[in-house]
């Protein structure tokens, strides 16, 4: 077997029988043995709980999604596949978010609060690989849930960047994007609220998708703020992430959220083309704003540079409101989750502070003693926000800001079909780096919050290096409900390029 | 423009079901009162009547119960007596 193997090539070498399943499973269970004391990307590994012995897989990705046609209400029951069945990604292996439930295995949303939480069912996109014949080789590492864009803030240490040890792999899906980039296991589930699957994508040069909010469940999500909470998968390639999105796709009644819409095959029409006729805006904010760092611009410059030499119509595309992005997010996505994260009590389940005589206290203790620093400081945020005689000022206002930044790409994709900008407009830092100082640490989300904000898609894809052998992403963001599109359009630039094909050195 | 101060902190603490230790405070205070001088940009953005439009839709479904065991859930709790949890008590005497 050879190192950062693509799903697709596994799924090619399996079939082929040029190696077998179980040979998959100990070799990425090796590799993560071997590098996981220096990246710490991985919290637990599940051992013995290998389906490598599972039959090659027959049926390509339209037989499993046919399954999703059949039962696309219900998963529960007739999905789970029999030992004799295949499906796309039999064999395969993933590793999975920490905030994403796995039945009977602790989810802890990287924090102490959920130490001992051992997950009583698995989220509906676990359903999802599993019924295509993946398995999970363990929890990987994130920002205590999901708050955070290095990977900084788990109570189980930080992550590192397998392409520069003393540098943040981004987050908060930080361990789910090293673990790939090392070749630990060829795909990985995120999340994301703000940024979260794209940014540790293109700190680590890899391929990350926040969907339209509502395209996969979030059902056995813990979650941050409800109204952006989206799961993206982390890829080398943008064929893996259309294959990976394709399975997680399709209605769940168990997520009142979840959009009405019958299973999708993106990888069909990846023909590394550009659709005729296509028209992309440069967000103007790419090329001006202050605080882009000279490489991420140069970098992006010649992809512009690159799509105009395609054949594709490039225009710049003003976005005024675009800068008030971030604040908006802060603001809603602080709210919700100072609600959402009122649940954690010690009284149901979880961490309870020894304390037996005072409920108000129970609860104080364990809360103070189970949350790390940035949650209680965004816990904080948001009751403030929400308080009597600042709601107006700060929710309300956010709220309406939103409409008029949702307003304002309504309008720039009657112009243009994709925007494109910087993934994020900064180099990985390095590990400590932004610590002291939550806004500087929040711009480097300037791109790709604010479409998390009005829950439209974003396809992060490898645009280049800088000089000391950094990666650099570009964004494709598209209007709801444009995957198809995106992917499409990411595989064609992908594909004049060798971004994808490099890997950092010493982890073969 | 925003100031944020230690009876505040400690209010929204309150609210917040948190206790922030004394050598925090500081730290919080001067945190959150940046954080909200950055987000005090919000207040120069004129709203239209255009922006205050909701576009959710409600998702309404069967109010139907789904019968699973509890045992699993039940196995979470940090103390319990068979089917209850057990926690400090709620009600004070006077």
């Amino acid at each position: 077997m050879k190192s950062f193997m693509t799903i697709k090539a596994l799924r090619e070498a399996l079939d082929k029988k040029e190696f077998s399943a179980a040979e998959v499973s100990s070799f990425y269970r090796a590799q993560i043995k071997k590098h996981n004391t220096k990246l710490n990307a991985v919290i637990e590994t599940f051992d013995g709980e290998s389906l490598a012995d599972v039959a090659p897989a027959k049926a390509g990705v339209q037989t499993i999604i046919s399954n999703f046609e059949v039962l696309p209400e219900s998963l529960d029951s007739g999905l789970r596949r029999n030992d004799d069945s295949t499906g796309p990604l039999s064999g395969i292996p993933c590793l999975v978010k920490d905030l994403i439930c796995q039945k009977d295995h602790i989810s802890s949303a990287g924090s102490k609060i959920l130490a001992n939480y051992v997950a009583p069912y698995d989220a509906t996109v676990i359903e999802r690989i599993k019924a295509a014949g993946s398995y999970s080789l363990g929890r990987a590492n994130c920002d205590e849930f999901a708050m955070g864009g290095s990977g900084e803030h788990s109570a189980y240490g930080p992550t590192c960047n397998p392409w520069d040890l003393e540098r943040v792999p981004g987050g908060s899906s930080s361990g789910s994007a090293a673990a790939v980039a090392a070749g630990m296991v060829p795909f990985a589930l995120g999340t994301e609220t703000g940024g979260s699957v794209r940014q540790p994508s293109s700190f680590c040069n890899l391929v990350g998708l926040y969907p339209t909010y509502g395209h996969n469940s979030r059902y056995g999500i813990i979650p941050f703020a409800s109204s952006n909470d989206q799961v993206g998968p982390i890829t080398h390639t943008v064929y893996d992430n259309a294959l990976i999105t394709s399975i997680l796709s399709g209605h769940d009644n168990r997520d009142s959220t979840s959009i009405a819409m019958g299973p999708q095959d993106y990888t069909k029409g990846l023909d590394g083309r550009f659709p005729a006729g296509l028209r992309i805006g440069v967000i103007r904010d790419s090329l001006e704003a202050e605080g882009v760092d000279s490489q991420v611009r140069a970098a992006f410059e010649a992809s512009v540079e690159q799509l105009k030499k395609s054949g594709v119509t490039v225009k710049v595309i003003d976005l005024p409101n675009l800068k008030y992005g971030i604040a908006v997010y802060f603001i809603i996505s602080r709210a919700e989750a100072a609600s959402n994260l009122s649940r954690f009590d010690g009284s149901l389940y979880g961490m309870r502070a020894k304390e037996k005589d005072n409920l108000f206290e129970m609860y104080l203790k364990t809360r103070q003693e189970g949350f790390g620093v940035e949650v209680k400081r965004r816990i904080l945020t948001g009751n403030y926000v929400l308080s009597a005689g600042h709601r107006d000022a700060y929710y309300t206002k956010a709220a309406q800001v939103r409409s008029l930044i949702r307003a304002e790409f309504t309008e720039a994709f009657k112009e243009v079909d994709v925007m494109i900008s910087p993934t994020v407009s900064m180099l990985p830092f390095k590990i400590g780096a932004l610590s002291h100082d939550p806004v500087a640490m929040y711009m480097a989300d300037y791109f790709n919050v604010p479409n998390c904000a009005i829950g439209t898609p974003g396809l992060s894809v490898p645009c280049g290096f800088s000089r000391e052998g950094l990666p650099i992403g570009i964004q494709f963001l598209g209007p709801r409900l444009s995957e198809a599109l995106l992917y499409k359009v990411g595989h064609a630039f992908e594909s004049l390029n060798d971004y994808h094909l490099r890997h950092p050195a010493s982890y073969g | 423009m925003t100031t944020f101060n230690k009876e505040e902190l400690h209010k929204i603490a309150q609210l917040s079901a948190l206790k922030i230790d004394e050598s925090e405070v500081d730290a919080f205070v001067s945190q959150m009162g940046t954080i909200l001088e950055f987000v005090d940009q919000l207040k120069q953005v004129t709203i239209t009547a255009q922006a205050q439009q909701v576009c959710n839709v409600n998702v309404m479904r069967e109010d139907k119960a789904i019968q699973r065991p509890s045992d699993d859930l039940l196995a979470l709790a940090p103390e319990r007596d068979g089917q209850y949890f057990i926690v400090p008590n709620i009600l004070e005497e006077k």
